[in-house]
Protein backbone atom coordinates (compact mmCIF):
# COMPACT_ATOMS: atom_id res chain seq x y z
CA UNK A 1 0.00 0.00 0.00
CA UNK A 2 1.62 3.16 -1.03
CA UNK A 3 -0.48 5.96 1.24
CA UNK A 4 -2.56 4.24 4.30
CA UNK A 5 -5.51 5.96 5.39
CA UNK A 6 -8.08 5.13 7.70
CA UNK A 7 -11.55 4.51 6.12
CA UNK A 8 -13.82 7.11 7.06
CA UNK A 9 -16.17 4.56 8.29
CA UNK A 10 -13.36 3.18 10.30
CA UNK A 11 -12.52 6.02 12.15
CA UNK A 12 -10.82 4.63 15.21
CA UNK A 13 -11.93 5.83 18.88
CA UNK A 14 -10.07 5.36 22.02
CA UNK A 15 -11.57 3.87 24.93
CA UNK A 16 -11.07 4.67 28.94
CA UNK A 17 -8.79 1.74 29.23
CA UNK A 18 -6.61 3.01 26.45
CA UNK A 19 -7.69 0.81 23.64
CA UNK A 20 -8.55 1.75 20.11
CA UNK A 21 -11.93 0.41 18.88
CA UNK A 22 -11.92 0.66 15.19
CA UNK A 23 -14.63 0.22 12.46
CA UNK A 24 -17.68 1.31 14.70
CA UNK A 25 -19.53 -1.41 16.58
CA UNK A 26 -20.88 -3.79 13.61
CA UNK A 27 -20.68 -7.26 14.05
CA UNK A 28 -18.37 -8.85 11.54
CA UNK A 29 -16.55 -5.14 10.94
CA UNK A 30 -15.75 -3.57 14.29
CA UNK A 31 -12.18 -4.68 16.03
CA UNK A 32 -10.35 -3.61 19.29
CA UNK A 33 -6.54 -3.12 19.71
CA UNK A 34 -5.11 -3.09 23.25
CA UNK A 35 -2.62 -0.49 23.03
CA UNK A 36 -0.89 0.35 26.25
CA UNK A 37 2.09 1.82 24.48
CA UNK A 38 -0.43 4.18 22.45
CA UNK A 39 1.66 3.17 19.51
CA UNK A 40 -1.81 2.25 17.62
CA UNK A 41 -3.33 4.91 18.18
CA UNK A 42 -0.35 7.19 16.87
CA UNK A 43 -0.08 5.06 13.96
CA UNK A 44 -3.63 5.25 12.80
CA UNK A 45 -3.88 9.11 13.50
CA UNK A 46 -0.87 9.22 10.55
CA UNK A 47 -2.41 7.29 8.83
CA UNK A 48 -4.39 10.16 6.68
CA UNK A 49 -3.46 9.33 3.04
CA UNK A 50 -0.46 11.84 3.13
CA UNK A 51 2.22 9.43 4.47
CA UNK A 52 3.86 5.85 3.05
CA UNK A 53 3.87 3.14 5.51
CA UNK A 54 8.29 4.00 5.55
CA UNK A 55 7.32 7.42 6.91
CA UNK A 56 4.63 6.42 9.23
CA UNK A 57 7.17 3.57 10.53
CA UNK A 58 9.80 6.32 11.03
CA UNK A 59 8.01 8.78 12.77
CA UNK A 60 6.55 6.37 15.16
CA UNK A 61 10.06 5.72 15.93
CA UNK A 62 10.73 9.61 16.87
CA UNK A 63 7.78 9.51 18.96
CA UNK A 64 8.38 6.62 21.05
CA UNK A 65 12.01 5.73 21.92
CA UNK A 66 11.52 2.24 23.10
CA UNK A 67 9.98 1.05 19.18
CA UNK A 68 12.50 -0.31 17.23
CA UNK A 69 12.71 -0.61 13.58
CA UNK A 70 10.97 -4.13 13.20
CA UNK A 71 8.30 -3.13 15.79
CA UNK A 72 7.30 -0.13 14.31
CA UNK A 73 7.28 -1.71 10.77
CA UNK A 74 5.12 -4.83 12.23
CA UNK A 75 2.56 -2.01 13.82
CA UNK A 76 1.80 -0.54 10.56
CA UNK A 77 2.03 -3.53 8.63
CA UNK A 78 -0.90 -4.76 10.97
CA UNK A 79 -2.64 -2.35 10.63
CA UNK A 80 -2.47 -2.25 6.96
CA UNK A 81 -3.61 -6.17 7.16
CA UNK A 82 -6.99 -5.16 9.31
CA UNK A 83 -9.00 -4.10 6.54
CA UNK A 84 -9.42 -1.06 8.31
CA UNK A 85 -7.11 0.83 6.29
CA UNK A 86 -7.43 2.06 2.11
CA UNK A 87 -5.35 2.73 -0.38
CA UNK A 88 -5.22 6.97 -0.68
CA UNK A 89 -3.42 6.76 -3.98
CA UNK A 90 -5.11 3.67 -5.78
CA UNK A 91 -3.98 2.68 -9.34
CA UNK A 92 -6.08 3.12 -12.02
CA UNK A 93 -9.25 0.66 -12.08
CA UNK A 94 -9.66 0.34 -15.84
CA UNK A 95 -12.31 -2.31 -15.47
CA UNK A 96 -14.93 0.35 -15.00
CA UNK A 97 -15.51 3.41 -17.14
CA UNK A 98 -15.86 6.88 -15.31
CA UNK A 99 -19.67 6.61 -15.95
CA UNK A 100 -19.54 3.73 -14.11
CA UNK A 101 -17.48 5.33 -11.38
CA UNK A 102 -19.56 7.93 -11.08
CA UNK A 103 -23.03 5.73 -10.84
CA UNK A 104 -21.83 2.80 -8.80
CA UNK A 105 -20.11 5.38 -5.71
CA UNK A 106 -22.30 5.06 -3.09
CA UNK A 107 -21.88 1.28 -3.84
CA UNK A 108 -18.50 1.72 -3.58
CA UNK A 109 -18.68 3.21 -0.18
CA UNK A 110 -21.05 0.68 1.36
CA UNK A 111 -18.58 -1.59 -0.03
CA UNK A 112 -15.71 -0.11 1.87
CA UNK A 113 -17.31 -0.27 4.40
CA UNK A 114 -18.16 -3.61 5.19
CA UNK A 115 -14.98 -5.21 3.72
CA UNK A 116 -12.51 -5.84 5.78
CA UNK A 117 -10.16 -7.63 2.92
CA UNK A 118 -6.93 -5.64 2.34
CA UNK A 119 -7.44 -4.43 -1.48
CA UNK A 120 -5.38 -2.59 -3.97
CA UNK A 121 -8.33 -0.30 -4.57
CA UNK A 122 -11.90 0.27 -3.55
CA UNK A 123 -13.54 -0.80 -6.35
CA UNK A 124 -12.72 -4.54 -6.41
CA UNK A 125 -16.18 -5.77 -5.20
CA UNK A 126 -18.18 -3.65 -7.82
CA UNK A 127 -15.68 -5.25 -10.88
CA UNK A 128 -16.63 -8.58 -9.25
CA UNK A 129 -20.44 -7.75 -9.66
CA UNK A 130 -19.70 -6.28 -13.07
CA UNK A 131 -18.36 -9.62 -14.24
CA UNK A 132 -20.66 -11.90 -12.99
CA UNK A 133 -24.00 -13.51 -14.12
CA UNK A 134 -26.91 -14.22 -12.42
CA UNK A 135 -29.94 -16.29 -13.44
CA UNK A 136 -33.39 -14.83 -11.91
CA UNK A 137 -36.11 -17.78 -12.26
CA UNK A 138 -39.64 -15.29 -11.66
CA UNK A 139 -40.42 -12.23 -11.78
CA UNK A 140 -43.03 -11.62 -9.88
CA UNK A 141 -43.48 -10.18 -6.15
CA UNK A 142 -40.07 -11.24 -5.28
CA UNK A 143 -38.07 -11.36 -8.63
CA UNK A 144 -39.68 -8.29 -10.10
CA UNK A 145 -37.58 -6.48 -6.55
CA UNK A 146 -34.49 -8.79 -6.94
CA UNK A 147 -34.15 -8.12 -10.64
CA UNK A 148 -34.70 -4.61 -10.60
CA UNK A 149 -31.92 -4.32 -7.58
CA UNK A 150 -29.28 -6.40 -9.58
CA UNK A 151 -29.46 -4.71 -12.94
CA UNK A 152 -28.74 -0.77 -10.17
CA UNK A 153 -26.33 -2.33 -8.36
CA UNK A 154 -24.05 -3.37 -11.87
CA UNK A 155 -24.05 -7.34 -12.05
CA UNK A 156 -23.07 -7.45 -15.64
CA UNK A 157 -25.34 -9.75 -16.88
CA UNK A 158 -28.95 -10.91 -15.96
CA UNK A 159 -30.87 -12.93 -17.91
CA UNK A 160 -34.78 -13.05 -16.55
CA UNK A 161 -37.26 -15.79 -17.07
CA UNK A 162 -40.51 -15.70 -16.22
CA UNK A 163 -43.76 -17.22 -18.73
CA UNK A 164 -46.59 -15.10 -17.43
CA UNK A 165 -47.97 -11.87 -18.61
CA UNK A 166 -48.67 -9.11 -16.30
CA UNK A 167 -51.69 -8.68 -14.32
CA UNK A 168 -53.32 -5.57 -13.22
CA UNK A 169 -53.48 -7.20 -9.42
CA UNK A 170 -49.73 -7.47 -9.73
CA UNK A 171 -49.40 -4.09 -9.91
CA UNK A 172 -50.14 -4.27 -6.04
CA UNK A 173 -46.46 -5.24 -5.95
CA UNK A 174 -44.55 -6.05 -8.99
CA UNK A 175 -42.23 -3.18 -8.95
CA UNK A 176 -40.98 -3.23 -12.58
CA UNK A 177 -44.67 -3.24 -14.37
CA UNK A 178 -47.07 -0.39 -14.74
CA UNK A 179 -50.89 -0.15 -15.78
CA UNK A 180 -49.89 -0.18 -19.61
CA UNK A 181 -48.15 -3.60 -19.31
CA UNK A 182 -51.11 -5.49 -18.60
CA UNK A 183 -50.93 -8.24 -20.79
CA UNK A 184 -47.73 -8.27 -22.23
CA UNK A 185 -45.18 -10.92 -21.12
CA UNK A 186 -43.43 -10.20 -17.82
CA UNK A 187 -39.94 -11.22 -19.16
CA UNK A 188 -39.82 -8.71 -22.23
CA UNK A 189 -41.12 -5.70 -19.90
CA UNK A 190 -38.67 -6.35 -17.06
CA UNK A 191 -36.29 -6.83 -19.59
CA UNK A 192 -36.72 -3.45 -20.70
CA UNK A 193 -37.43 -1.64 -17.94
CA UNK A 194 -33.96 -2.68 -16.53
CA UNK A 195 -32.29 -1.81 -20.37
CA UNK A 196 -33.71 1.37 -18.62
CA UNK A 197 -32.44 1.57 -15.36
CA UNK A 198 -28.50 0.18 -16.62
CA UNK A 199 -27.51 0.54 -19.61
CA UNK A 200 -24.36 -0.63 -19.18
CA UNK A 201 -25.34 -4.46 -18.05
CA UNK A 202 -26.30 -7.11 -20.33
CA UNK A 203 -30.03 -7.83 -19.91
CA UNK A 204 -31.54 -10.72 -21.55
CA UNK A 205 -34.89 -12.53 -21.07
CA UNK A 206 -37.12 -15.50 -22.19
CA UNK A 207 -40.67 -16.65 -21.28
CA UNK A 208 -40.16 -20.34 -21.01
CA UNK A 209 -41.60 -22.41 -17.89
CA UNK A 210 -39.19 -24.46 -16.51
CA UNK A 211 -40.60 -27.68 -16.05
CA UNK A 212 -37.88 -29.96 -14.45
CA UNK A 213 -34.39 -30.12 -13.12
CA UNK A 214 -33.09 -30.83 -16.62
CA UNK A 215 -34.40 -28.05 -18.25
CA UNK A 216 -33.18 -25.87 -15.00
CA UNK A 217 -30.12 -27.18 -15.76
CA UNK A 218 -29.66 -26.02 -19.04
CA UNK A 219 -30.92 -22.09 -18.06
CA UNK A 220 -28.53 -22.32 -15.03
CA UNK A 221 -25.57 -23.16 -17.16
CA UNK A 222 -22.77 -20.62 -17.41
CA UNK A 223 -24.42 -18.27 -14.49
CA UNK A 224 -22.65 -17.80 -11.58
CA UNK A 225 -25.57 -17.77 -9.37
CA UNK A 226 -29.64 -18.43 -9.21
CA UNK A 227 -31.94 -16.08 -8.10
CA UNK A 228 -34.55 -18.75 -7.66
CA UNK A 229 -37.94 -16.48 -7.30
CA UNK A 230 -40.83 -18.87 -8.41
CA UNK A 231 -42.30 -20.96 -6.31
CA UNK A 232 -44.17 -23.65 -8.48
CA UNK A 233 -44.36 -26.64 -7.96
CA UNK A 234 -44.36 -26.31 -4.15
CA UNK A 235 -42.07 -28.56 -1.96
CA UNK A 236 -41.56 -31.27 -1.03
CA UNK A 237 -40.01 -32.06 -4.00
CA UNK A 238 -40.82 -28.85 -6.16
CA UNK A 239 -38.69 -26.27 -7.80
CA UNK A 240 -36.56 -25.31 -5.16
CA UNK A 241 -35.71 -29.18 -4.49
CA UNK A 242 -34.83 -28.71 -8.64
CA UNK A 243 -32.89 -25.78 -7.94
CA UNK A 244 -31.15 -27.49 -4.63
CA UNK A 245 -29.82 -30.51 -6.50
CA UNK A 246 -28.96 -28.54 -10.16
CA UNK A 247 -26.78 -25.97 -8.45
CA UNK A 248 -25.63 -28.63 -6.41
CA UNK A 249 -24.07 -30.47 -9.19
CA UNK A 250 -23.05 -27.49 -10.92
CA UNK A 251 -21.32 -25.89 -8.00
CA UNK A 252 -23.31 -22.89 -8.21
CA UNK A 253 -24.90 -21.10 -5.15
CA UNK A 254 -28.27 -19.83 -5.32
CA UNK A 255 -30.70 -17.96 -3.27
CA UNK A 256 -34.20 -18.32 -2.93
CA UNK A 257 -36.77 -16.01 -1.20
CA UNK A 258 -40.38 -15.51 -0.73
CA UNK A 259 -43.15 -14.68 1.91
CA UNK A 260 -45.64 -16.55 3.86
CA UNK A 261 -47.96 -13.44 4.59
CA UNK A 262 -46.07 -11.47 7.10
CA UNK A 263 -43.19 -14.31 7.50
CA UNK A 264 -40.56 -13.05 4.62
CA UNK A 265 -37.86 -15.83 4.09
CA UNK A 266 -34.83 -16.29 2.40
CA UNK A 267 -32.38 -19.46 1.93
CA UNK A 268 -28.83 -18.53 1.12
CA UNK A 269 -27.10 -21.85 -0.43
CA UNK A 270 -23.83 -22.86 -1.96
CA UNK A 271 -20.66 -25.38 -2.36
CA UNK A 272 -19.21 -26.05 1.49
CA UNK A 273 -22.11 -25.73 3.27
CA UNK A 274 -25.46 -28.00 3.84
CA UNK A 275 -28.05 -27.72 0.89
CA UNK A 276 -31.52 -27.01 1.13
CA UNK A 277 -32.87 -30.27 1.38
CA UNK A 278 -30.49 -30.81 4.72
CA UNK A 279 -31.95 -27.90 6.22
CA UNK A 280 -35.10 -27.81 5.50
CA UNK A 281 -34.91 -31.93 7.10
CA UNK A 282 -33.58 -30.49 10.05
CA UNK A 283 -36.33 -28.20 10.85
CA UNK A 284 -38.81 -30.12 12.86
CA UNK A 285 -41.61 -30.25 11.73
CA UNK A 286 -44.74 -28.05 12.85
CA UNK A 287 -48.79 -28.59 12.23
CA UNK A 288 -49.99 -25.43 10.40
CA UNK A 289 -47.02 -24.33 9.51
CA UNK A 290 -47.05 -25.33 5.58
CA UNK A 291 -48.73 -21.86 3.99
CA UNK A 292 -49.62 -21.17 0.50
CA UNK A 293 -51.91 -18.34 0.67
CA UNK A 294 -51.25 -15.33 -1.81
CA UNK A 295 -51.51 -12.24 0.44
CA UNK A 296 -49.16 -10.12 -0.32
CA UNK A 297 -48.17 -6.55 0.16
CA UNK A 298 -45.26 -3.99 -1.80
CA UNK A 299 -43.53 -4.17 1.35
CA UNK A 300 -43.71 -7.99 1.81
CA UNK A 301 -42.84 -8.68 -1.61
CA UNK A 302 -39.95 -5.76 -1.78
CA UNK A 303 -38.51 -6.92 1.33
CA UNK A 304 -38.16 -10.49 0.42
CA UNK A 305 -36.71 -9.58 -3.22
CA UNK A 306 -34.04 -6.93 -1.16
CA UNK A 307 -32.85 -9.63 0.71
CA UNK A 308 -32.91 -12.10 -1.84
CA UNK A 309 -30.85 -9.39 -4.13
CA UNK A 310 -28.03 -8.63 -1.18
CA UNK A 311 -27.28 -12.47 -0.83
CA UNK A 312 -27.04 -12.57 -4.72
CA UNK A 313 -24.59 -9.56 -4.08
CA UNK A 314 -22.80 -10.70 -1.00
CA UNK A 315 -22.34 -14.12 -2.75
CA UNK A 316 -20.39 -12.22 -5.80
CA UNK A 317 -18.45 -10.08 -3.72
CA UNK A 318 -17.90 -12.95 -0.96
CA UNK A 319 -18.81 -9.94 1.94
CA UNK A 320 -20.54 -11.91 4.21
CA UNK A 321 -19.94 -13.05 6.97
CA UNK A 322 -21.91 -16.68 7.98
CA UNK A 323 -21.22 -18.99 4.60
CA UNK A 324 -24.32 -20.19 2.75
CA UNK A 325 -26.72 -23.52 4.58
CA UNK A 326 -29.00 -21.16 6.31
CA UNK A 327 -32.54 -19.69 6.02
CA UNK A 328 -33.03 -16.32 7.64
CA UNK A 329 -35.78 -13.87 7.94
CA UNK A 330 -38.12 -11.95 9.75
CA UNK A 331 -41.83 -11.89 10.57
CA UNK A 332 -43.01 -8.48 9.41
CA UNK A 333 -45.77 -7.96 12.52
CA UNK A 334 -43.16 -8.21 15.11
CA UNK A 335 -39.54 -6.59 14.92
CA UNK A 336 -38.42 -8.88 17.60
CA UNK A 337 -38.83 -12.07 16.08
CA UNK A 338 -35.86 -12.92 13.63
CA UNK A 339 -36.01 -16.00 11.98
CA UNK A 340 -32.75 -18.29 11.40
CA UNK A 341 -32.25 -21.84 10.18
CA UNK A 342 -29.11 -23.68 10.17
CA UNK A 343 -28.84 -27.38 10.16
CA UNK A 344 -25.84 -29.50 9.40
CA UNK A 345 -25.36 -31.64 6.25
CA UNK A 346 -27.05 -35.12 6.74
CA UNK A 347 -24.55 -38.22 6.29
CA UNK A 348 -26.28 -39.92 3.31
CA UNK A 349 -26.63 -36.49 1.30
CA UNK A 350 -25.36 -37.24 -2.29
CA UNK A 351 -25.44 -33.54 -2.89
CA UNK A 352 -23.90 -31.71 0.37
CA UNK A 353 -21.93 -34.20 2.15
CA UNK B 1 26.12 -28.24 2.86
CA UNK B 2 28.48 -26.79 5.42
CA UNK B 3 30.54 -29.62 7.36
CA UNK B 4 31.25 -27.54 10.07
CA UNK B 5 28.32 -28.23 13.09
CA UNK B 6 25.66 -25.72 13.38
CA UNK B 7 26.04 -22.81 16.13
CA UNK B 8 24.54 -23.39 18.99
CA UNK B 9 21.76 -21.23 19.57
CA UNK B 10 22.64 -18.01 21.55
CA UNK B 11 20.72 -17.45 24.58
CA UNK B 12 19.25 -13.72 24.27
CA UNK B 13 18.07 -13.24 27.85
CA UNK B 14 19.96 -9.53 27.36
CA UNK B 15 16.90 -8.25 24.10
CA UNK B 16 14.18 -7.41 25.39
CA UNK B 17 10.84 -9.15 23.68
CA UNK B 18 9.26 -8.04 20.83
CA UNK B 19 5.92 -5.98 21.05
CA UNK B 20 3.21 -5.75 19.19
CA UNK B 21 -0.25 -4.84 18.21
CA UNK B 22 -3.18 -7.38 18.11
CA UNK B 23 -6.03 -6.82 16.32
CA UNK B 24 -9.27 -8.34 17.50
CA UNK B 25 -12.66 -8.61 15.78
CA UNK B 26 -15.32 -7.80 17.95
CA UNK B 27 -17.21 -11.30 19.17
CA UNK B 28 -21.34 -10.84 18.88
CA UNK B 29 -21.68 -10.79 22.49
CA UNK B 30 -19.76 -7.33 21.89
CA UNK B 31 -21.48 -5.76 18.90
CA UNK B 32 -24.98 -6.47 19.60
CA UNK B 33 -27.44 -3.68 20.60
CA UNK B 34 -28.78 -0.10 19.50
CA UNK B 35 -25.58 1.77 17.96
CA UNK B 36 -27.66 3.89 15.47
CA UNK B 37 -28.70 6.72 17.82
CA UNK B 38 -28.78 9.42 14.47
CA UNK B 39 -31.22 6.85 12.91
CA UNK B 40 -29.42 6.39 9.93
CA UNK B 41 -29.11 8.04 6.08
CA UNK B 42 -31.97 7.64 3.94
CA UNK B 43 -31.10 8.99 0.28
ZN1 LIG C 1 -27.52 -32.00 1.67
Amino acid sequence: MRLPRVKPEHAPHRLGDGSVRLGGVLYGIASEIADADGWAWAALTLMDGTRSPAEIAAELRSRFAGLSAEEADEVVATLIGSGHVEEAAPGPCEALSEREKERYSRSRDYFRWVDVTPRDHGWEPQVRLKNAGVLVLGLGGTGSHVAWSLAASGVGRLHLVDPDVVELSNLNRQVLYTEADVGRPKAEVAAERLRAVNSEIEVTASAARVDGPAGLARLVDGFDVLALCADHPREPGGIRTWANRVCSVAGIPWVSGGYDGPLVSVGVFGPGGPCFECVRAGIPPRPGADYAWPGVTGASAGISGQLVAHDVVALITGLMVTPPGYFHGLTLLDPDEHVYAHYPSRADCEFCS
Amino acid sequence: MSSSPAPEPQPQQDKKPRKKIVVRRLDKIETTGWSQPSGGSSN
